[in-house]
């Protein structure tokens, strides 16, 4: 009896770890499958086509001051993952102007950006992720279990009108996406395996 | 020569201050000049997290409807104006609309631009700025993000929280609507 109501407890508290932000996903989901994404480059994206050990999947807006701010970091992030079998996908789901493809384009090209950036005009991916914010990591390992989904940092960036750049916790002090990926290339347990995304909304068609 | 120099170092900071303050006055200023300019006074509050908590107590025996939104916030700075004109809709009604703003207390210049934005669209209610670390403010409020709308009965009960929390749940003007009409009845 002891067993069991210490067992049912166990259960309770690991779903309330899991999904204790994102409404939908918890972690240890398998990534929802996906294909045909049109990509910036004129290609299409399918899950299928994804051999990397690591898969992140991260929500992006141009539009977003939150998204503008953090841009460089990601970008570096991508490099310093170079060589590495680590697959960074960047994903838009606004259905609003200059969210789409085309302004994807252009912003990618503005700023740089060195991994794939795909379009889910359906926002079927995006609500199997649960995914709210802009920007919002998804990281996933070998196996295409989700192991990390949140903030990049502890110190999300905001863009202002004059292109400055401000963290608004100071100095990034926990890297918690990038420690995400590099613990499972390791083949370590993720320390941090949910933090609350904060960014702007994503708008979903009701 | 040194007299010299510190005389002209004098009037040198001199200069600095008064256009700092100048600086100050118009950018303080401009949100007066847009009041003046439209006959309209903002009513705009700063709170902690507890003031917050202590100002909803305050509102007894009405509907409550709280606005949650920023600059930041395209989709804030879009659902605004139905605010506001659900504000007008609903006078006299038992229906009390108030706003709180979460910004980055860091940020001076986003407040002053809220004030404005206010300010322009004539928004005829209380508002209030919730002076705390932002990503607090959210996870005090338990909230991912924003716009999202809190509404609470006569009862001071909050009676349904819209949010774009989850994809599946998303909320439009005619819910808070429907939500203020079951309340009213």
């Amino acid at each position: 009896m002891k067993i069991k109501l210490f067992l049912l407890l166990l259960i309770m508290s690991l779903n309330t770890i899991a999904g204790k932000y994102n409404t939908i996903a918890s972690i240890g989901d398998a990534m929802p499958s996906f294909s045909n994404l049109p990509s910036i480059d004129g290609s299409t994206l399918s899950s299928k086509d994804l051999t990397e050990d690591v898969v992140v999947l991260v929500l992006l807006a141009n539009h977003c001051p939150w998204v503008k701010g953090m841009d460089q970091d990601l970008i570096k992030l991508a490099d310093s993952y170079k060589g590495k079998s680590v697959k960074v996908v960047g994903l838009s789901v606004n259905l609003r102007e200059d969210d789409r493809l085309e302004a994807m384009k252009v912003h990618a090209k503005k700023v740089g950006y060195n991994f794939s950036y795909v379009f889910d005009e359906s926002q079927e991916l995006g609500r199997q992720l649960g995914a709210t914010r802009t920007p919002e990591y998804f990281v996933f390992d070998k196996e295409r279990k989700l192991q990390y989904m949140g903030l990049l940092y502890n110190s999300p960036a905001k863009m202002n009108a004059d292109g400055s750049v401000r963290h608004i916790n100071g100095d990034v002090t926990d890297n918690y996406a990038s420690d995400a990926i590099a613990a499972l290339l390791a083949g370590e347990k993720v320390a941090t395996p949910e933090t609350r995304a904060h960014g702007c909304s994503v708008k979903y068609e009701k | 020569m040194d007299v010299v120099l510190s005389m002209k170092s004098k009037v040198f900071l001199k200069i600095i201050i008064i256009s700092l303050c100048l600086s100050f006055i118009v950018k303080a200023d401009n949100v007066k000049s847009i009041e003046t300019e439209l006959g309209f006074q903002l009513d705009f509050q700063t709170v902690t997290y507890d003031q917050w908590l202590k100002t909803l107590d305050g509102y007894k025996d009405t509907i409550l409807v709280v606005d949650m939104w920023a600059t930041w916030c395209i989709s804030c700075l879009e659902r605004f104006p139905h605010m506001v004109e659900m504000n007008k809709k609903y006078a006299g009604k038992g229906v009390t609309f108030i706003s709180l703003l979460l910004e980055d207390p860091e940020e001076p210049e986003a407040i002053v631009m809220a004030k404005k934005f206010l300010v322009k669209q004539q928004a005829d209610f209380k508002h209030y700025f919730m002076n705390e670390n932002l990503m607090l403010s959210f996870d005090k409020l338990d909230l991912l993000g924003i716009p999202a709308v809190f509404i609470y009965g006569k009862d001071g009960k909050l009676y349904q929280r819209l949010t774009g929390d989850n994809p599946n749940k998303q909320f439009t003007e005619d819910d808070i609507k429907n939500t203020i009409e079951k309340l009213i009845l």
